[in-house]
């Protein structure tokens, strides 16, 4: 196994530090996003009595529609963009950053 | 009729679907052994211990992306939540809602910070990582040893999982009965193996044999090779299934009104009486469908929930465990199994559920039916508390940091999560799909709910005219418990020979001895995990809660303080991981104390998962505030710019 290169200058953080950190603190709001968003639908929509009859979407139940099905949708639409358009690509490689 | 044997009843199993399971599964071990050995060739070419643990740091996209994927979809994902599914219906997908963030977390969350300071640390496993960002031997064997203990009980739930999924699905097969039968004559006698059942003693054979084989041979190459055909399996599995059911019940809007009529069954116990004696001893089979009549009209439909022995000369049998139908259009659309002999049967005891007894909607809203607790399955609180645990908690699994070692670059990260999103899309909201279905086409299966799995799948198959088809299904649960054992007993051996013996006991032993000591050790594990669940512990899914969740709180907020804060000390990485099993050890001894069993406290009606996420971030923080920061070039090593100090020096 080659040997890794320590830096050694205390006073500028690493390019992948600084990034990996924006990213884990957008990863985090992606998350708290969709977390409050199947909540709060749910709350509204899923604990309703259906006794009465279900209302239906595309062959679900609406509540799953809309508190699951469509975030879920959402979330990998975010997902791609996150990945495509925010996440940049860094040497991971000590010895070339 | 079957007239042979014993059995009293009409057989109604498709052999042609059961031989079909058992050729596919034959041709899918062949397949795993070609894999190990492939990769034991390639193995041959480079340094030992970073290809054996780490397959070289060179996963590509499909590698790193299927063996994530497959590594964290266990067996429960095949086996346990279509069980789930099925039992309390669609608010299941509010329970497993986290997986549209779960790539992106798990997989996004620490791996490139991860990747680039295990190749500065030059690390290979976990707790080498630690060790080498806090230059302290001592911070690298508390981790390996948390991380051997949590370990060690999963792969033990693991090992059970897998030689009961194994038992179910080749359970029918005549082959697999004389084995079964030969297992049963030869481990009399045995003082170690004569009291477990031989059909789970034969598949506990067959299973470690075959993980502790591949992984022992064929290192992380083969288990993320093995993973990627387990992966692919288990995606066509879900979409040949889900294809099926929606053909078979005419589409998704008429399966859920359908759904949305059902009303929870109840459980109890029945009365047989016969209406003549029989000249011989007769088994009634697990699972037969009987009529309740009354006035000679049907009143209810009972499933017997276990094997019953009907004496010769025997008119009325001892009460049975039945489940009790209560929907009026399943009372009548399900047909009672034929008997040799007509009986009367009548309900003695009738228990409804604790929660939805009685309620049509049960299936299609939340909270969903429950036998146990009056607030039903699901409340809003443990909803938002699965949302934290299957996301963060999959972020704290090692076995998922290792995957992050070893990924080639950052492109191959960004398009390894699109691809686990899409992966996992195609997974886990299909399977809630296709299992309240399976409501309307396998009625009854609350009797043994594990096996919802196999049996939707034989008789989709079956009304499909493709019998094969089943054995094509069924392989993705065996799949998905293959891929997670071989991670977790690749984890626990190189935890033991590379942190403890290599790093600090012999740290100039050669490759040779390195590589017989590893061969060696995997199987150990393997062998000493198969052992232990012989006769398996009570309590099997709160051990895997208890290892998953423990795993996570002593690992998730330490590593991610590790990689992130500069400021984190020995003090307190090593507060943090003892924190993290401390507050989860504690959890669970009040939960003994007030549930009189192995059971978690839910403090605040929330996951363990989150307090022990709260102890380990304050024992984190307040350990390395209170202690004297790290040396300056060790911080630079892992926090400061190459580029820059080579632009200073230069």
């Amino acid at each position: 196994m080659s040997d890794p290169i320590p830096p050694t200058n205390p006073n500028r953080l690493d390019d992948v530090f600084v990034q990996s950190r924006r990213e884990l603190v957008s990863i985090l709001l992606i998350w708290l996003v969709f977390a409050g968003w199947v909540i709060a639908a749910s709350d509204l929509l899923a604990y309703d009595d259906a006794s009465e009859g279900v209302d239906l979407v595309f062959g679900m139940p609406a509540w799953v529609f809309w508190a699951i099905g469509l975030p879920w949708i959402g979330a990998n639409g975010v997902i791609f963009w996150f990945c495509l358009g925010f996440m940049k690509d860094q040497s991971l490689e000590s010895e070339e950053t | 009729m079957d007239q042979s044997g014993n059995v009293i009843h009409l057989v109604t199993s498709a052999q042609g679907a059961t031989n079909a399971a058992l050729v596919t599964f034959g041709i899918y071990l062949l397949f795993v052994f070609f894999l190990a050995w492939l990769s034991s060739r390639v193995r041959s070419r480079k340094e030992f211990v970073s290809e054996y643990f780490l397959g070289s740091r060179g996963l590509g996209v499909w590698a790193f992306a299927l063996t994530f994927a497959a590594t964290n979809a266990s067996g429960g994902s095949f086996m346990g939540f279509p069980a789930l599914i099925y039992t309390h219906g669609w608010v299941l997908a509010l329970w497993i809602a986290s997986y549209m963030v779960v790539p992106v977390v798990t997989t996004g969350l620490l791996a490139k910070r991860l990747n680039q300071v295990a190749r500065r640390a030059g690390a290979v496993t976990v707790p080498e990582i630690l060790r080498e960002r806090f230059g302290s031997p001592g911070v690298g064997l508390v981790a390996t040893g948390l991380l051997t203990f949590f370990m060690f009980f999963y792969l033990l739930a693991q090992f059970k999982a897998g030689s009961s999924i194994l038992a179910t699905l080749l359970g029918e097969i005549a082959v697999f009965q004389s084995a079964v039968a030969w297992v049963a004559e030869w481990q009399q006698g045995v003082p170690l193996f004569e009291a477990a059942e031989p059909d789970y003693l034969l598949c506990l054979l067959v299973f470690s044999g075959t993980v502790i084989a591949y992984t022992a041979y064929g290192g992380f190459r083969a288990v993320v090779w093995t993973d990627v055909m387990q992966g692919i399996v288990m995606v066509i599995g879900v979409g040949i299934m889900f294809f099926l059911v929606l053909q078979q019940t005419g589409g998704l809007g008429k399966a859920t009104r359908s759904v949305a009529e059902m009303t929870p069954p109840d459980h109890g116990e029945i009365r047989i009486r016969l209406t003549e004696a029989l000249d011989r001893d007769v088994v009634l089979r697990k699972g037969a469908w009987l009529e309740v009549l009354e006035e000679g009209r049907r009143e209810s439909m009972v499933r017997t929930k276990r094997l019953t022995r009907i004496p010769a000369d025997t008119l009325e049998l001892e009460e049975i465990p039945a489940l009790i139908v209560t929907t009026p259009s399943e009372i009548q659309r399900i047909d009672p199994d034929p008997l040799a002999v007509p009986v009367q049967t009548e309900i003695t005891v009738r228990t409804p559920y604790e929660s939805g007894a009685g309620k049509k909607g049960a299936y299609v809203s939340a909270p969903g039916p429950s036998v146990e607790g009056d607030v039903g399955f699901l409340s809003l609180g443990m909803a938002l508390s699965f949302f934290v645990f299957w996301s963060f908690g999959g972020a704290g699994q090692p076995s998922n940091m290792v995957r992050q070692m070893a990924f080639k670059d950052a492109p191959t990260l960004r398009r390894s999560i699109m691809m686990v999103s899409v992966y996992y899309s195609l997974i886990y909201f299909p399977l809630v799909i296709i299992f309240c279905c399976a409501r309307v086409i396998v009625p009854g299966m609350e009797v043994d709910p594990d096996r919802v799995m196999p049996e939707t799948a034989r008789v989709l198959a079956s009304v499909a005219g493709a019998p094969w088809l089943a054995g094509l299904i069924v392989a993705a649960p065996f799949a998905a418990v293959m891929s997670s054992v071989d991670s977790f007993l690749l984890m626990v051996s190189s935890g033991l020979v590379r942190d403890v013996y290599q790093r600090n006991i012999n740290p100039g032993v050669s490759e040779r001895q390195m590589k017989i000591l590893t061969y060696g050790v995997t199987s150990l594990v393997g062998i000493a995990a198969a052992l232990a669940v012989l006769n398996p512990p009570q309590y099997l899914q709160n051990l895997i809660v208890f290892s998953t969740g423990g795993l996570a709180g002593c690992f998730l907020v330490p590593m991610a303080l590790t990689l992130f804060w500069p400021r984190m000390t020995r003090a307190g990485v090593v507060a943090g991981m003892l924190g993290g099993c401390g507050t989860h050890l504690l959890l669970y001894i009040l939960g003994y104390f007030v549930h009189g069993r192995f059971a978690v406290y839910s403090f605040l009606g929330l996951e363990a998962f989150i307090w022990d996420m709260v102890g380990a971030g304050i024992c984190s923080i307040g350990g390395s505030l209170g202690s004297r920061p790290l040396p300056v070039d060790l911080v630079c090593r892992f926090f400061g710019s190459v580029s820059d100090s080579r632009r200073n020096t230069g």
